[in-house]
């Protein structure tokens, strides 16, 4: 969008805690805000905001906030007592006061002096906080304060009324004069996106509000808001990105008037960018000739193709390069093919050089432009290009379009990284670009499959290996982590995190990894295990069947659940295990095998088998479902435990009498590796 | 970078890897590219992730006290990893006032690079609770810093001589080749050198008064992954250099009267803000006052001191390690540590009771009795116990040289109540600042009845493995103050969900039915949670036998590797964990077998359990004492057998079968 108006914008991102423009005077307590213990809407606020103003005015490059807040545990007065205001050089904080009001009525007014703190300053930005402390504060006090930020002419600063909050609202009102610029009063350049220079002379705005909460808009052009009893923002694990789905009103001022128009505006010059820095040049196409044979199928084409782009140094996983240093070295990334000449490049660089060099192929190509899943959803109704995060390719072969994700090096060939799938964004099309959202998931991309064959000898000891292979999101996972550090680093953290599911007494340590680069076959972690597995209690030696989870704690703990569960991508676990015991044991019982349908969720299948000195089990589990409403809570928490449950099942083994130098109880739960 | 440990590279009978930066001749200083230039040899089987090629601190002082430093590193990363060890770094305030700061680089290709102005970027500290700190840095994102690459900077300050003496932390988490430590002084000045963790060596004159040490391959100290560390800060080589116009201390009296000389200067700058007006004595002697038993007289002002007056940090400058004044504090009601103290100064002494402050480090083991410094990090209150009174209640008790009594506290601390000590304090060296009798001082390390667990517990089990019943677990003691600080900042969900969590690591498949916390603000007082829970498939079917782990809530085994231990071994507290869980057993079935009771005694610890069964019920009893906080890393397989034993016990299954 523009630049002033992007600058705007971070200006109120960075005030997250704020605003009046002409100060309300100090509200009174009613008995019942000095009283009270605890906010009957939610009992387990910290704080509330009893009120909130924010008031702006663009014309007089003003904004004001004035905020009352009810402290009702230690919890509340560690997050509320000391106040942050973070601004941008060419922007001033001022006029800051403030009381704190005791449950008795007792007033401690503040009366120390704020201090400019410096945030960052790096070239031409420079980022200060003005900082103080309420003074007193105790549980139970209200503590009000109020500020101004002011900032220069030629700058506007539309509100972004962040009305839900990390503890809930009580009450505020949000008042919005905006700038008479937008009525062409003075001309200012509020947007240069990919080149293009617009007026922004349209005031917009998105919003999410409760049901029947409205935004007045009178004939001088303000904009009011009263807003009561908002909950808090939801927090906790396993939660969707709602973030941007909070009670909210952006304003923004834009060229455009509606998003039809924005989309397909701003969507053909990011083609054109796009099209313009993936240009077919000789040199992409003699490349391509130098890969591909003309006797190559387009899928044959696509994946050499894709198999010379993965092998470039991609900078989001090593290390971005400085201007000083690209100087130095004569480097200038400014299309695909100084990309490929360099064999160096962001993701985007990459994903474009990907685009070019198959549509230098004969192949149609195309690029979009998606939301990262697990940050974000795509918000057709705000026209705002900042929203969207990575490119991606979408590549015609032989009729259907496959996408790709050059720009997440070692993704494997026609699969995307999974925070790049059910992601909304726009696309180009032969003639265009739309608005599309990507393919999704299956359990069938994500396998994890593990496979031990383990020995116990008399003594209690046990050895062997475990083969691990990982396709989709977890061998991914892995070969990215060696980009970004190398190969000894990832074997101790695939231990570490290999060996918190370990029955106790068990150690591992990986081996090798074979296909840390091969992207093109799922990637195998070799792993030695030893240790001591088994618990013997008079005459039985008690093992974990499930050996791969016996060291798992079930997934949801929680009982109760008030927000939806989000699982990131569909996954397959499947595990088999041999065990092979020394000659003076034999496998006494076995588990029952367990099948727990959790359709069309999820299912979970365990089966086991013994022969005299063998034990062998197969486990398999399948999530395909990632979303789930609150009220599916129970029935998907209750699947988990049941697994674990299940997951804790031991077989056991009779010890026959031998002779004593011959062998020794067997030791279970050596503390070998970290758990 | 900083503090690190003696050990020795074994040199001789390894095949070392060799490793040469292509450093080509530039504009360059020349020390950068003769660093770079150096020949490195790693240790087979060591993979380091950068190396210090060099450091080098010049401190010149002049005749006035102000020092000027010209500090020089370079840094070359060797495995992606490293670039976190080759981060140009220089710190400064009001009262460090950075004068320049220049970077270097070569990267692996060779290319050299000297970074403009404008790409340092400069950004404030960011402390937990510290509201306003004046301490900036400076920095730059560094072109060709990849392995293979060389990063170095250089820069110069200015800034007072506080306490006299100043540090040399030659060690690194990661190995180094070389470092230099040089002061130059104004004629007639005198200096001592003290080291720690390190054999030291003696310095070379290079220029009249200009005393220069130089030490190479220093190994590095990494601690990542090492379980029961001591602090990084306690195991790594220092050396701190006394320098002074008069004369210093000797002999074997020399760490005393240095730990005196600091103590003196902060004192004398100290002493004036605890000077508190009228308002302080008022509101300390509506506390209490000067008649009331001292026991009462100095828990009523921890207290407040604990409850009311809340963390917050403002230093600028000197403010660092000088408090506000009592005046300032007790009118915001806030302070930082020093602060804190400070104002509980006056407060006690408007009721009769003297204290002063303490310095200490938060890392165990970091002061050094021996090596005199300002490297503490918090400040905690000692308060003198009147002749002659004794009270059990008064356990973090020190004697100082002259013979007075003090009750170590510290207020910044909310939840350990006067009487006790902090865990991570306890056994830590500490200045008492007490003017010219300003001494180190060895903080108690507490008896583990005085930090206690006792978890109790009565179920009844189901033939179908299903076990329900209710747990109490009562905290009390040092320890206890964590876990207090995190029930008091959670609402009620998040108490549950917390107690959910914890259920998770000794039940798959569970309902809490019910829950309640007391005690966690009431300090004297044991925290108590307790709850009500079924966990379907408690017991597991094996064949005609059900499986029944005796030890049903609470694993306190720790998890430990099979990597020979080089560094000693910490424990986070002394203490006493006793357990007592009754199992009632279903109506047709009997105990076939039961675990064997446990009895050891390492000397350090001692783990006792034993399972019982009468009246149809299984009875789990069991104690686990640590008795010290620090052993020697010859402990180790020790300590491997023992918290083996003790995983096995808490796994271990009572066998039931049908009595029919």
């Amino acid at each position: 969008m523009l630049a002033v108006l992007r600058r705007a914008l971070v200006l109120c991102l960075v005030l997250a805690p704020l605003s009046a423009f002409a100060f309300p005077e100090w509200q009174e307590p009613t008995p019942a805000e000095l009283s009270m213990k605890s906010y009957a809407a939610d009992p387990d606020a910290p704080a509330v905001y009893l009120y909130r103003e924010e008031t702006v005015d663009d014309a007089l490059h003003m904004h004001s906030t004035y905020a009352r807040i009810k402290i009702l545990s230690e919890k509340g007065k560690d997050m509320y007592s000391d106040v942050e205001l973070p601004y941008l050089s060419g922007y001033s904080v001022d006029s800051i006061a403030g009381r704190t009001i005791h449950s008795d009525g007792t007033v401690v007014p503040f009366t120390g002096k704020p201090y400019n703190k410096l945030l960052t300053k790096e070239g031409n930005l420079k980022v200060m906080a003005k900082v103080f402390s309420m003074p007193d504060v105790q549980v139970g006090s209200i503590l009000e304060y109020r500020f101004k930020l002011h900032y220069a002419d030629g700058i506007v600063a539309s509100p972004h009324w962040l009305i839900q909050r990390r503890i809930p609202v009580v009450k505020a009102h949000y008042h919005f004069m905006p700038s008479p610029d937008r009525d062409g009063g003075s001309r200012f350049i509020t947007a240069v996106e990919y080149g293009h220079e617009m007026i922004a002379n349209q005031l917009l705005f998105t919003r999410i509000l409760p049901p029947g909460d409205n935004i007045s808009h009178d004939v001088a052009g303000r904009f009011d808001l009263t807003v009561e009893n908002i909950p808090a923002l939801p927090h906790g694990d396993f939660l969707p990105p709602l973030g941007n789905f909070s009670n909210r009103v952006i304003f923004y001022y834009s060229p455009f008037t509606n998003g039809a128009e924005y989309w397909s505006t701003i969507g053909k010059y990011w083609s054109k960018d796009f099209d313009h820095f993936a240009h077919v040049s000789d040199k992409i196409r003699s490349a391509v000739n130098g890969i591909v044979a003309p006797a190559d199928t387009d899928e044959q084409k696509v994946a050499k193709i894709y198999a010379a782009v993965m092998k470039i140094d991609n900078t989001n996983f090593s290390r971005a390069h400085t201007a000083q240093e690209n100087k130095a070295e004569g480097v200038k990334i400014k299309s695909a093919e100084d990309v490929w000449a360099q064999q160096r490049g962001s993701s985007d660089d990459i994903t474009r050089l990907f685009v070019a060099m198959v549509r230098a192929a004969g192949l149609k190509a195309y690029g979009a432009y998606v939301v990262n899943r697990d940050t974000n959803v795509f918000d057709q109704s705000y026209l705002y290009w900042g929203q969207l995060d990575d490119e991606v390719a979408i590549v015609s072969i032989n009729g259907k379009e496959v996408y790709f994700d050059p720009g997440q090096r070692y993704c494997e060939f026609a699969k995307l990284h999974w925070k790049h799938t059910w992601a909304g964004g726009i696309r180009q099309t032969a003639d265009d670009t739309q608005i599309f959202t990507t393919p999704g998931e299956a359990y069938t991309d994500n396998i994890v499959t593990r496979n031990a064959e383990l020995t116990l000898d008399p003594n209690g000891q046990v050895h062997g290996r475990i083969y691990v292979n990982m396709t989709g999101v977890q061998a991914l996972r892995w070969r990215q982590a060696a980009l970004r550090s190398d190969e000894t680093a990832i074997k101790k953290d695939f231990d570490k995190e290999f060996q918190g599911s370990m029955p106790p007494g068990i150690a591992v340590k990986t081996d090798h990894f074979i296909g840390l680069a091969d992207y093109g076959h799922a990637l195998m972690a070799a792993v030695d295990v030893t240790g001591t597995l088994g618990n013997q209690t008079g005459k039985h030696i008690f093992i974990p069947a499930v050996f791969f989870e016996a060291g798992d704690s079930p997934l949801f703990a929680q009982t109760k659940r008030e927000y939806p569960v989000y699982i990131h991508y569909p996954y397959t676990i499947s595990d088999h295990l041999k065990l092979t015991l020394p000659p003076n044991l034999t496998v006494e019982s076995t588990p029952k095998p367990a099948f727990i349908n959790y359709s069309p969720n999820a299912d979970y299948v365990v089966n086991f088998g013994s022969k005299p000195q063998i034990f062998e089990y197969a486990r398999r589990l399948r999530l395909s479902n990632t979303l789930y409403k609150a009220t599916e809570y129970p029935g998907l928490r209750d699947f988990f435990q049941k697994v674990s449950s299940d997951d804790q099942a031991q077989f056991a083994v009779k010890v026959a009498p031998v002779a004593v130098s011959a062998s020794a109880p067997v030791q279970a739960a050596a503390p070998a590796g970290g758990k | 970078m900083k503090r690190n440990l003696p050990i020795f590279f074994p040199l001789l009978g390894l095949v070392f890897a060799c490793v040469t930066a292509q450093a080509s001749n530039s504009d360059l200083p020349e020390w950068v590219t003769q660093a770079a230039g150096a020949q490195v040899t790693i240790p087979q089987g060591e993979h380091p992730k950068a190396i210090v090629l060099l450091e080098d601190k010049l401190l010149t002082v002049n005749p006035d006290g102000q020092i000027t430093e010209r500090y020089r590193e370079v840094v070359k990363i060797l495995r992606p990893q490293g670039r976190g060890y080759a981060h140009p770094l220089a710190w400064f305030n009001k009262d460090h006032n950075l004068t320049s700061f220049h970077v270097w680089s070569i990267g692996p290709d060779g290319h050299q690079y000297s970074l403009k102005k404008d790409q340092i970027f400069e950004r404030g500290s960011e402390d937990w609770g510290i509201l306003y700190d004046d301490v900036r840095f400076r920095s730059a994102n560094v072109p060709g810093s990849d392995p293979g690459g060389v990063v170095a900077y250089e820069y110069t300050m200015r800034y007072p001589l506080y306490s006299g003496n100043e540090p040399w932390e030659f060690q690194n988490p990661i190995p180094t080749v070389k470092s230099v430590f040089e002061v130059d002084l104004p004629a007639g000045w005198r200096y001592r050198s003290l080291w720690r963790n390190y054999a030291s060596i003696q310095p070379t004159e290079v220029q009249p008064n200009c005393i220069r040490w130089e030490l190479a391959n220093i190994p590095g100290i990494d601690l990542e992954s090492i379980p029961l560390a001591p602090a990084e800060g306690a195991l790594t080589g220092r050396m701190e250099v006394y320098f002074s116009a008069a004369t210093l201390p000797d002999g074997p009296k020399e760490a005393p009267e240095l730990w005196t000389r600091i103590g003196q200067w902060y004192t004398q700058l100290a002493a004036p803000e605890s000077e508190g007006p009228a308002d302080i004595a008022t509101a300390s002697r509506a506390l209490t006052d000067s008649n009331v038993e001292f026991m009462s007289r100095i828990q009523k002002v921890a207290d407040y001191m604990q409850q009311k007056i809340r963390y917050v940090g403002i230093e600028i400058g000197i403010g660092g390690y000088v408090p506000h004044s009592a005046e300032e504090i007790y009118r915001n009601q806030y302070g930082d540590c020093k602060d804190k103290v400070t104002l509980m100064i006056a407060m006690l002494d408007a009721v009769g009771v003297r204290a002063t402050w303490v310095m200490v480090d938060t890392d165990r083991g970091v002061i050094d009795p021996a090596v005199p410094s300002l490297i503490g990090d918090h400040m905690i209150a000692a308060i003198e116990i009147p002749e002659g009174y004794h009270n059990p209640a008064l356990k973090a008790v020190v004697t100082a040289k002259t013979g007075k009594r003090y009750l170590i506290f510290d207020p910044t601390n909310q939840y350990v109540p006067i009487g006790l000590l902090p865990t991570y304090l306890q056994g830590s060296t500490g200045l008492l600042m007490a003017g010219a009798d300003s001494e180190a001082i060895t903080l108690p390390t507490l008896a583990p009845d005085t930090d206690t667990l006792d978890r109790k517990a009565n179920f009844i089990l189901a033939a179908d493995g299903s076990l329900t019943g209710t747990a109490t677990v009562a905290h009390l003691g040092a320890s206890s103050g964590g876990l207090r600080y995190s029930l008091v900042m959670s609402n009620d969900t998040e108490k549950r969900q917390k107690l959910e969590n914890a259920l998770r690591e000794d039940f798959s498949s569970f309902q809490v039915n019910s829950e309640d916390i007391k005690n966690a603000r009431n300090l004297d007082q044991p925290l108590i949670m307790s709850y009500g829970i079924t966990a379907a498939s408690y017991a597991k079917h094996a064949g005609d036998m059900l499986l029944v782990r005796p030890r049903v809530i609470g694993s306190d085994a720790t998890a430990l590797d099979d990597v020979s231990r080089k560094y000693p071994i910490e424990f986070s507290s002394t203490r006493d964990w006793r357990d007592s869980f009754d199992v009632k057993i279903p109506e047709g079935y009997k105990v076939d077998d039961l675990p064997d009771p446990v009895n050891v005694d390492t000397g350090f610890a001692s783990y006792h359990s034993d399972v019982k069964v009468s009246s149809g019920v299984l009875h789990y009893s069991r104690e686990f004492i640590v008795k010290k906080l620090e052993i020697s890393a010859g402990d180790y397989p020790a300590l491997r057998k023992f918290e083996s034993q003790i995983y096995t016990d808490e796994n271990h299954d009572a066998v039931l079968t049908k009595t029919n």
